[in-house]
């Protein structure tokens, strides 16, 4: 603790004044006891003083002395080198820009990718000690209010809070505003558990959760907040208008709560369950709820399955007839890959995704090889001018330390940039508003580890490489007064030209990938979905329960069903309660006996849908308007549930499915297979319901004899001629495809925007190796054009040299590509052919023109020298 | 032993800081006692700059050798008292051995005849 001790020393005398003070005093004291001494040994007093005084000496020049032992050495050696350096990054104002740009594109890039991917799968909800927090799904299913409450009374001592979550849909209304909003009806310990406190007001109190209180609160998205009420801060208590009925607002949620669906999906108000709210809550057999349970630190999964499993059990004994709820208990956390797994997030959706933080990295790799490189390169420049100070007697310690100090500069200012340019992306992020069903809001944190680890990347790399020059000196250092020239620049420039190679393998694998994904997306939008998307409307309608009685509902959607037929140019209309290929889905566990339980894609149609999609019925019967009065259940299962569970014999069959009463259910018809999730997908297994009577949120599906958007309007007015009261989302089915296509898209931007700026680095790379390898041959081209070399020859000597690195880096890089584009071949629509020589030879084509672009720059320069002033260039 | 010899020895430099040391080793005092007690000890042989005493003092302190007080001195003013730290009895000790090593180095090349006697 040396070190300490003296910092300790050095900050104490940081008081100047008070230390001189010190000194001084204490050499009074010394003249004055001399003094004394004197006086005793027989001197006058006078003499005796003057005696003291010679003895010690000139008393400014000790407190000079002194002070100099005060002073921060290393401290003004430090701001001394930094002033050096900022005075050298001035002189080569390129040099500098293009680093820190470089370190900072890179820097920004990768936190930012990183950023995004966070947001949206590895962390994406907003809760305190997230480890300890789960899913619960007994019986691998969402529950119903009343077995929510049996397990929150079962008072399992590994639980700590169990709480309770629905999404749902409201119509909202402040005046004349009519929007149909998403929210999620939560059990009023939901915050509590999440341990998420909103950021003005309150979180539901727990008598909110008594039964029968009927709480009239609402807790709103910070978003909704804004976007209705202009942020405004008087909001609390304030009464706002959901499904007819009135709300007090007590709280609003942080600005970036990241909601418990994930994937960015923001809902816009939260409220407590009521009866007011859902007709049929106390209805054991009815399952909307998910579960989410803090759980006691250290209990594992395996006990938490094992003593709920008891207490499931005994919701059998209670209910023998509910089948829905198998005695199965599924247990997983709130995020993750386990959590997207549940959720059916496409698995090339992850595999892009994972891959896009590789290609960062990589990006980050070539930036930081390049700002290698131009170190390098400017450090051989000096090794002159080192060498020079090392025969001065500079000290190499010293020197090295000044080296060090101007890059570890150039790296906090690329890190310093490159924070900002993230910045900027986040706030861009978060301003996207993506048109969906759903409100869609991504709110990106600036992952500690990653920045950290591009900090220590961004500086080992260009410390070290900052150095070079230091040590390559030492062995030049009796070299000095020698023309250092020729032969020599090849072995001491290796290491530039395998940076510059590696840089252009690198951005030849990434520029393949982006072309790889953009034919994918292609591929894909030529996909069939196995539906007509050419002429549909779609039509959300969202019936508020306290207006619309279940019978009134039916009656409206009839009658809307009827009207819209009659508009010209409508061939037919249907009802559906999910839009394939929207944002929505609705899974459900379909038990078809022998234990054989799988998810499948549920919808609910009215009869006629698959007419107006243009499925065809391959087997059996379509919907008919009386399966329901009769009281029958009956459902249409597509062709993949046909062949794998009834071995293409489905008709008549019975299977089970997790809805009221939980009847068995007769197969009446098989159709063939579409897309329900993405147009990527394999054939999933589907199952159609016929509507139910709970169905007030329905999608009319509108389909046109020619192009849909002249009836688009036509459809809007007969609706609101209805009632005008009701919320309405109308959208071609061609619009709600291109959102399908959306991540598609995006993949390719980025992916093409990161192999561009690969290529971007790499082509300065190789300007800045052809500019030094032209500078350190000045003499050699001089001597070359003394001899009789013409100026055509000088410049293909030149490009030669660079055309050489460049083949090497493609070559190289089409290995590579060979085996990235393997993995690539996952996320990619099956059947598509990777290995694309055109591609290949396209992108191979355009590094090389690039490339050579480059390095003509300064290869024309060297063919333009005079030999006479080349030869004494050195 | 073999190793400190070695060593090159740089001692010219450090003689006073030895000196001041050793001086202490009997207990804090101040700067004049400190300037006194050398030249009393060495009878005089050796003059104490009494300039170069008190940056010499500073350096010490800096580098945790001593470490200093204020107190009263005998003719009741203020004066700052230093005191051996341990580290500074550490490098006495190691500084110590090395001055004798020089010293008896220096004395068998000026002296060469002495030893065989």
């Amino acid at each position: 603790m040396r070190w300490w001790d003296e910092m300790k020393y050095l900050v104490r005398k940081l008081n100047r004044k008070r230390a001189d003070q010190e000194l001084e005093e204490e050499i009074r004291t010394h003249l004055e006891l001399e003094t004394q001494e004197k006086i005793e040994v027989g001197l006058s007093l006078e003499e005796a003083r003057y005696a003291a005084q010679r003895a010690l000496g000139n008393t400014l020049l000790i407190q000079e002395q002194t002070r100099e032992v005060w002073g921060w050495l290393w401290l003004e050696w430090l701001l001394k080198d930094i002033r050096y350096a900022i005075r050298g990054l001035f002189r080569s104002p390129g040099f500098t820009l293009v680093s820190v740009l470089s370190l900072a594109l890179a820097v920004g890039v990768t936190t930012g990718i990183f950023g995004i991917f966070e947001a949206v799968f590895l962390n994406a909800v907003s809760a305190r000690n997230i480890g300890q927090l789960r899913h619960i799904e007994p019986g691998d299913s969402a529950v119903s209010y009343p077995y929510y409450q049996y397990l929150s009374s079962a008072n399992n001592p590994a639980i700590l809070g169990l709480a309770a979550y629905a999404e749902s849909r409201f119509s909202f209304r402040a005046g004349d505003d009519l929007e149909s909003v998403t929210g999620d009806i939560v059990s009023p310990n939901f915050f509590s558990v999440l341990g998420v406190t909103p950021s003005i007001g309150r979180g539901f109190s727990i008598d909110e959760q008594q039964p029968g209180r009927e709480p009239q609160v609402v807790i709103v998205s910070h978003t909704f907040w804004k976007r209705k009420y202009g942020a405004n801060p008087d909001i609390l208590g304030k009464v706002i208008n959901l499904n007819r009925e009135s709300f007090t607002v007590v709280g609003v949620l942080p600005k970036d709560y990241r909601s418990i669906h994930g994937y960015g999906m923001a809902p816009d108000i939260y409220v407590p369950f009521s009866t007011k709210l859902v007709g049929d809550l106390d209805d054991p057999s009815l399952g909307t709820l998910q579960l989410i349970a803090r759980v006691q630190d250290g209990v594992s999964i395996s006990h938490l399955k094992l003593s709920l499993g008891t207490i499931v059990q005994g919701w059998r004994q209670l209910y023998p007839t509910d089948r829905r709820y198998s005695d199965k208990v599924e247990v997983y956390p709130l995020t993750g890959i386990e959590k997207m797994r549940r959720d059916g997030v496409p698995v090339e959706l992850t595999v892009f995704l994972a891959l896009l933080i590789l290609i960062a990295l990589l990006v980050l790799l070539i930036a930081c090889a390049n700002v290698a490189g131009l170190l390098v390169a400017r450090g051989m420049n000096r090794t002159r001018e080192i060498a020079v100070r090392l025969a001065l007697g500079a000290a190499r310690s010293r020197l090295i330390q000044q080296l060090l100090t101007e890059s570890a500069l150039l790296a906090f200012l690329g890190v310093c940039v490159g924070v900002i340019f993230y910045l900027a992306m986040a706030t861009m992020v978060a301003n996207v508003q993506i048109r969906a069903s759903v409100p869609f809001e991504l709110h990106l944190h600036l992952d500690r580890p990653l920045l950290y680890l591009c900090i220590g990347l961004v500086t080992i790399i260009t410390l070290l490489s900052g150095l070079i020059p230091a040590f390559q000196t030492s062995r030049d250092r009796w070299r000095l007064g020698s023309n250092v020239i020729g032969e020599e620049t090849h072995q001491r420039a290796w290491f530039r030209r395998a940076l510059v190679v590696g840089q252009f393998a690198l951005s030849f694998v990434l520029l393949i990938s982006a072309t790889l994904f953009l034919r994918g997306l292609e591929k894909n939008s030529h996909v069939d979905p196995g539906f007509d998307v050419q002429h549909l409307i779609t039509a959300e309608v969202t019936l508020d329960k306290s207006s619309y009685s279940s019978i009134r509902a039916e009656q409206y959607f009839e009658r809307a069903i009827v009207e819209i037929r009659r508009l010209p140019g409508v061939r037919s209309v249907s009802g559906v309660t999910v839009v394939p290929l929207g944002l929505e889905r609705w899974a459900m566990s379909m038990d078809a006996g022998e234990h054989k339980v799988q998810l499948v894609y549920a919808t609910r149609v009215t009869p006629g849908y698959f007419g107006t999609m243009k499925i065809p019925l391959l087997r059996g019967r379509d919907f008919q308007v009386d399966d329901r009065a009769n009281g029958a259940s009956v459902a249409i299962v597509n062709e993949t549930v046909a062949k794998t569970y009834f071995n293409n014999n489905a008709l008549g069959s019975l299977v089970y499915l997790p809805i009221p009463s939980n009847p068995p259910i007769k197969i009446i018809g098989v159709v063939r297979d579409s897309k329900y999730g993405t147009l990527g997908e394999k054939p999933m297994p589907a199952v159609y319901l016929p509507i139910s009577q709970h169905d007030r949120a329905l999608t009319l599906a509108v389909s046109t004899d020619s192009a849909p958007a002249g009836t688009l309007t036509a459809v809007r007015q007969l609706l609101a001629s209805l009632d005008p009261r009701v919320p309405i989302k109308i959208q071609l089915m061609q619009e709600r495809l291109d959102g399908a296509l959306l991540p598609g898209k995006i993949a390719s931007l980025l992916l093409s925007g990161t192999g561009t700026l690969g290529l971007l680095l790499a082509t300065i790379g190789i300007y800045g190796v052809m500019a030094y390898s032209v500078a350190r041959r000045t003499a050699e081209i001089g001597i070359r054009m003394a001899l009789g070399a013409t100026r055509i020859q000088v410049l293909r000597l030149i490009l030669k040299d660079a055309t050489k690195l460049v083949c090497i880096g493609i070559v190289g890089g089409s290995i590579l590509a060979l085996f990235v584009v393997q993995v690539l071949a996952e996320a990619l629509p099956a059947g598509m052919k990777v290995v694309d020589p055109l591609s290949f030879a396209t992108v191979g084509g355009i590094l090389a023109i690039v490339a050579l672009m480059a390095a003509f720059v300064p290869a024309w320069k060297g063919s333009q020298l005079d030999p006479n002033i080349a030869l004494r260039s050195e | 032993m073999r190793k400190q010899k070695d060593e090159p020895i740089d001692m010219l430099q450090g003689t006073l800081d030895l000196l001041i040391l050793r001086t202490l080793l009997f207990g804090p005092i101040h700067g004049h006692a400190i300037a006194k007690s050398i030249e009393r000890t060495s009878q005089d042989v050796l003059r104490v700059d009494h300039g170069s005493l008190y940056p010499a003092l500073q350096r010490l302190e800096r580098r945790g050798l001593v470490s200093a007080k204020w107190g009263t001195s005998e003719n009741n003013r203020r004066a700052r008292f230093y005191r051996l730290t341990a580290a500074g009895r550490r490098v006495l000790v190691t500084e110590t051995s090395k001055w004798e090593c020089l010293s008896e180095a220096i004395a068998r090349i000026l002296n060469p005849n002495r030893e065989e006697v």
